[in-house]
């Protein structure tokens, strides 16, 4: 073929694919156009081929003619599809919009027990302190109880009354224990010292519920023992605890208190968090009764057999029920041993 | 105990107010719980002459008044008429308060009557719990007509509520507090007035005592009081004070005993002379199955533990305890026989304990009294009594025993140092025992304290540094962090506990902390007859400790569908008891599932099932590591036969899973489908496969199919899944149920199960081809096993 016969076929085919471009009115019509026109078996590719038959001179003139047609028909396929492609998106986006002020499709969140957040906070704070979770059983026996907390049968703070006791054959010495501190005797007796620990757990009364009042609660007990453990010791100790649960700016007041197991022994308050310690509702004088704790009381070291004269130390047993109720501001204790839906449910998040 | 603060002026006369001085001696160990004003209320009543008392018109249970408390007569109705023309009353004019009454008090017409205030009894006036008729005022209580009760009788007055820890009875007394008030304070501490007359008789002439019991009563002592008017009242500034302290007025004899011990903690009895068998006291051990009648009015059958006070015919009071019947004092008595001992805390405890009887004697005398304190307390009641009913004290006091000797304890002042981290000397040591009024003696290096009787807590050294501690203040304590040396932590099981929480928690549910205690219901409801029984319970339903978690889960559940259409998903992870070696405590996690399963309006509206509990577990164990586990036989009891299974972890039953039958459900107040699972968490701990490792992806792409097949409705799922896991072979990655169909077109009790299968080679990419032969295999193994048919690719 000659190479003007070409020339014109090239002239025609770029005539005829762009009509055949701009006819096209969908993407799947534009992939059939751009097929026809500028496929294998097209007639531009046919056109093409013939080339070779060409002088050099008129392939190289020729060839650049053939490949500008080329080019503008794919600048013109591309032009057309952006075109066609703008359309397509319009009309699903008219069709497709969602009213976003419907409720969005959560995941359902679920919720740790206020209580299981405190202890883990408290854990958190102890344990960065150095104190390990020890634990003990929740049935326990008179001598970890009571007799080797240094409270003997004739104690006054003793009765059957405070007490819930099982009916065990032939174990007449099993209670529910009354207090986490019988986990500082269980530990002391299974290793020598130093001994740093805290032991949450629950803990059983004879008590009728009431608001402040549950016969099953939860403590968490800490024990010291050491050499040249000091009061200060406890108090440094406490105060931590106390910043990391309830903020920087509050303050702890030690005030003298009794416990058979401690001594001296102390009542621990902090600061109030509502007022910051002025007096209000919450609080009466500035000050909220937190936990009970002293210095090991020789006596409970000797039923240890540990040696008081070389080794002291301070314990402290504190209400995670009472921290979670002062934190969370809940009204009645009994509220945290409902299983109300509506109470735990709010507690997903907190942490 | 509850401290009048004019009382405790009378003997530590401080000039702090209530709200100081509260504050000062709680921060040294006297804790003031609150501080009570019970005239706060109290205003403008006045003592008033009545002049003329007349039938009200109108009512026969009204009378009329008319009164004058010297500002001019007025008309004042009662509804009671104990009180005669003459008489002096308390009348709450208009415009004055009484604690009662929440406004002042205004004109009131009554049925026609214009009324002006109204006349007082005791109880409306806070002297006494007594509201049978008017309070009528006597000589003795000092008031004329015009008087205002609140200031001629001093009831501007606080009270001092104060906790009395055990190892602290001293602080049971008005005095007690007192000593503790001026060594914090440094004011005097007065002693009370003990001057009396004696006259008349020898008291141990009149009274010998014979002790024959001295281990449970080591000192006995009496006086003998006779001539005595125990008609009356006690003055009105007594009643008061006993009613602010707690305890109800009775009459003059009555009140000076127990204004004695609220004084000064050493309990007096009297005992009226002239109904005992004399002339003497006996104090013995009871025999076994001796009995007394007791002031009560109960029969006391008594052990040989048991300490009597007998006359010579036998036993007249339950010694430290409660005074017999037949002795007491009443308002025929003239001659009185005070007792004041000094009994064994240990001897008191058992007997008050035993018998259930809880009186203010036995409450000061199981912590202990003041050994030394008898002869003045008994002075002190004797001096009282015939203030307030006249009558002649006999001369000296009968008596046997002694007070026990004293004890000296030592205190080293470097192992106060050592443990209170800051310096104390010996100097610092006796100034804090010389404000506690404690002789002692010694060096640099140690010094001995003798205790005094009333201070039963000093028994060592400590007891004595904490003395130190306390009086110099905890506010000297520093502040310091000691160091473990160690890091802290938490152990495996108490780790693994926390991570089932935080599990389950992610997969929605809430958590519940709930009783650990099981009704005989509980129980029964999955035929549990394997329980720790509480051999004390508060309520009857709380008679067992639980075995499992359900049946509180299910109690919560019911409690929240009464509440409301609203659905439930909690679990608990707590101990479970059983009985063992001698008792098993286990850790148990369970939840509970019901209401609707739908998370919001999108969603398809179900109710919960077995499956989501199912899927829950699922979820649960693959998140803890357990992977070889699988479910069991169906359940009985009350679970749903075809909705319920066992649970093995590993190759032992750890826990249950499954739906509630509907009549069981409904016996505990639970509407719908009911789906619960329990597992054993020691069990899933031991189970727990911890190691973890990352696995590379693969590098060749998969081939996936979608195989349906119509198969026999009661072939189970799992079967057919197993079935194509063992027939497809090492090609197959994963086999996925996506779809279940019932109905038409298939043939009725027929359903079809669509599988999605992964298939791949690590080596290669496979073709279609490559997977013909499983696809075939599989076709193969499931028409023979189960006579299944490919519906569909």
């Amino acid at each position: 073929m000659e190479a003007s016969q070409l020339l014109r076929t090239f002239e025609t085919e770029l005539a005829r694919g762009r009509e055949r471009i701009a006819a096209a009115n969908s993407l799947e019509e534009l992939d059939a156009a751009r097929v026809e026109v500028l496929g294998r078996r097209s007639a531009l590719s046919g056109a093409q081929k013939e080339l070779g038959g060409l002088s050099e001179d008129d392939r190289r003139s020729v060839g650049k003619t053939a490949n500008e047609v080329r080019a503008e028909l794919n600048e013109a396929l591309a032009a057309r599809r952006e075109m066609l492609e703008g359309q397509a998106e319009a009309a699903l986006l008219g069709s497709d919009g969602v009213d976003l002020t419907l409720p969005g499709r959560r995941p359902r969140i679920g919720s740790l027990h206020p209580l299981t957040i405190v202890e883990r906070q408290l854990v958190t704070v102890f344990s960065s302190l150095g104190f390990r979770v020890a634990e003990g059983p929740e049935i326990e026996d008179d001598w970890h109880n009571f007799q080797a907390l240094n409270i003997p049968p004739e104690h006054p703070a003793r009765s059957m009354k405070d007490s819930l006791y099982v009916n065990v054959p032939d174990h007449p010495e099993l209670l529910l224990r009354t207090e986490t501190s019988a986990v500082q005797i269980r530990t002391m007796q299974s290793q020598p010292p130093p001994v740093y620990i805290v032991a949450p757990g629950r803990v059983f009364r004879r008590e009728t519920p009431d608001a402040t009042h549950a016969p099953a609660f939860h403590q968490l007990e800490g024990l010291a023992v050491d050499e040249g453990i000091t009061f200060a010791d406890l108090k440094g100790t406490l105060e931590e605890a106390i910043k990391a649960l309830f903020g920087e700016r509050r303050r702890a007041r030690l005030d003298p208190a009794y416990f058979p197991f401690v001594e001296p022994g102390c009542q621990v308050s902090v600061s109030c968090f509502r007022c910051d310690g002025v007096g209000c509702r919450v609080c009466g004088n500035g000050w909220i009764e937190l936990l009970g704790a002293g210095m090991v009381h020789p006596q409970v070291l000797e039923n240890c057999a540990y040696d008081p004269e070389r080794y002291t130390g301070f314990a402290f047993g504190m209400g995670i029920d009472r921290v979670a109720l002062l934190e969370y501001a809940i009204p009645d204790i009994r509220m945290l041993f409902d299983g109300d839906v509506r109470f735990l449910e709010q507690f997903a998040g907190v942490a | 105990m509850k401290v009048v603060l004019s009382w405790l002026r009378e003997f530590a006369p401080t000039d702090l107010d209530a709200e100081d001085l509260a504050e000062l001696i709680t921060r040294r160990g006297v804790k003031v719980e609150e501080i009570l004003r019970p005239w706060a209320g109290l205003k403008g009543v006045v003592a008033a002459r009545v002049l003329e008392v007349a039938d009200h018109p109108a009512s026969d249970r009204l009378c009329v008044a008319r009164v004058d408390d010297g500002s001019g007569a007025q008309v004042v109705c009662a509804g009671v008429r104990n009180f005669a023309a003459g008489d002096l009353v308390p009348w709450a004019k208009p415009g004055s308060r009484v604690p009662v009454l929440a406004d002042p008090l205004a004109p009131r017409e009554l049925r026609g009557v214009m009324s002006n205030g109204m006349l007082c009894s005791p109880r409306e006036l806070n002297i006494a719990d007594t509201h049978e008729g008017i309070l009528i005022l006597r000589e003795g209580d000092g008031l004329i007509a015009g008087d205002d009760l609140k200031e001629t009788l001093d009831l501007d007055d606080a009270v001092l509520d104060i906790e009395v820890e055990p190892n602290r009875p001293d602080f049971l007394s008005v005095f007690g507090v007192a000593r503790e008030v001026a060594a914090a304070t440094a004011v005097p501490l007065m002693e009370p007035d003990l001057s009396i007359d004696e006259s008349g008789e020898t008291a141990a002439d009149v009274a010998p005592i014979r002790l024959e019991a001295p281990d449970a009563c080591p000192d006995y002592l009496a006086r003998i009081i006779r001539g005595v008017d125990a008609t009356r009242a006690s003055p009105l500034r007594v009643q008061a004070r006993l009613s602010a302290a707690g305890m109800r007025p009775v009459s003059n004899v009555v009140d000076a005993t127990n204004y004695t011990m609220l004084e000064l903690g050493q309990p007096l009895h009297g005992f009226d002379l002239n109904r005992l068998s004399g002339p003497g006291i006996v104090v013995r051990h009871a025999t076994d199955a001796e009995r007394l009648v007791t002031l009560d009015d109960q029969e006391r059958t008594l052990t040989s533990e048991d300490l009597l006070i007998c006359d010579l015919a036998g036993p007249v009071a339950l010694g430290g305890v409660m005074g017999g019947a037949a002795s007491e004092v009443s308002a025929a008595t003239t001659s009185i026989l005070l007792e004041s001992a000094y009994f064994t805390r240990a001897g008191v405890l058992h007997t008050a304990r035993r018998l259930d009887l809880h009186s203010e004697a036995a409450h000061r005398f199981e912590r202990g009294t003041d050994p030394e304190g008898l002869a003045r307390a008994a002075t002190r009641g004797a001096k009282l009594i015939t203030a307030w009913a006249g009558g002649e004290v006999m001369r000296g006091h009968a008596r046997a025993g002694e007070a026990p000797a004293r004890r000296w304890v030592a205190m080293r002042p470097a192992r106060a140092a050592k443990i209170l981290d800051y310096e104390v000397t010996a100097d610092d040591a006796a100034a804090v025992f010389d404000a506690l009024r404690m002789t002692h003696r010694g060096d640099d290096a140690r010094i001995e304290v003798e205790v005094p009787g009333y201070r039963v807590d000093i028994d060592r050294e400590v007891d004595l540094i904490e003395e130190v501690a306390r009086m110099q203040g905890y506010d000297r304590i520093g502040s310091s962090i000691p160091s473990s040396g160690r890091a802290g932590g938490v152990p495996a099981a108490y780790a693994f506990r926390l991570r089932v929480r935080e599990a389950l928690v992610r997969s929605g549910l809430s958590e519940a902390r709930l009783s650990s205690f099981a009704s005989v219901r509980d129980l029964a409801l999955f035929g549990d007859t394997d329980a720790i029984e509480i051999a004390n319970p508060l309520q009857a339903d709380e008679g067992f400790l639980r075995t499992g978690l359900i049946p509180g889960l299910l109690h919560a559940a019911a409690r929240n569908q009464s509440r409301g259409p609203q659905a439930v998903s909690l679990f608990e992870a707590g101990t479970v008891f059983r009985p063992g070696t001698p008792v098993q405590e286990r850790t148990a996690v369970a939840f509970v599932l019901a209401g609707s399963a739908a998370r919001d309006w999108s969603s398809k509206d179900r109710p919960f099932d077995v499956l989501d509990a199912k899927g829950l577990l699922e979820a649960l164990l693959a998140e803890l590591g357990v992977r070889a586990w699988s479910l069991g036989d169906a359940l009985e009891g009350p679970f749903h036969p075809g909705r319920s299974a066992t649970v093995s972890v590993g190759d032992r039953e750890a826990g249950v899973l499954g739906e509630l039958l509907p009549r069981a459900a409904a016996n505990l107040d639970l509407e719908g489908r009911i789906a619960v699972a329990e597992l054993d968490v020691d069990a899933l701990m031991e189970a727990s496969e911890e190691v973890f490792a990352f696995l590379e992806g693969p590098r060749f792409p998969p081939i996936h199919r979608d195989l349906a097949f119509v198969i026999p409705e009661d072939v189970p799922a799992g079967s057919v899944q197993a079935a194509i896991e063992s027939s497809a072979g090492a090609l197959l990655e994963t086999s996925r149920l996506f779809d279940v169909f019932r109905g038409e077109p298939l043939a009725p009790g027929t359903k079809s199960l669509a599988f999605g299968l992964d298939l791949r080679a690590e080596d290669r990419t496979l073709t279609r081809e490559d997977s013909e032969p499983v696809v075939e295999g599989i076709v193969a193994r499931l028409r023979e096993n189960f006579g299944a048919e490919l519906r569909a690719e």
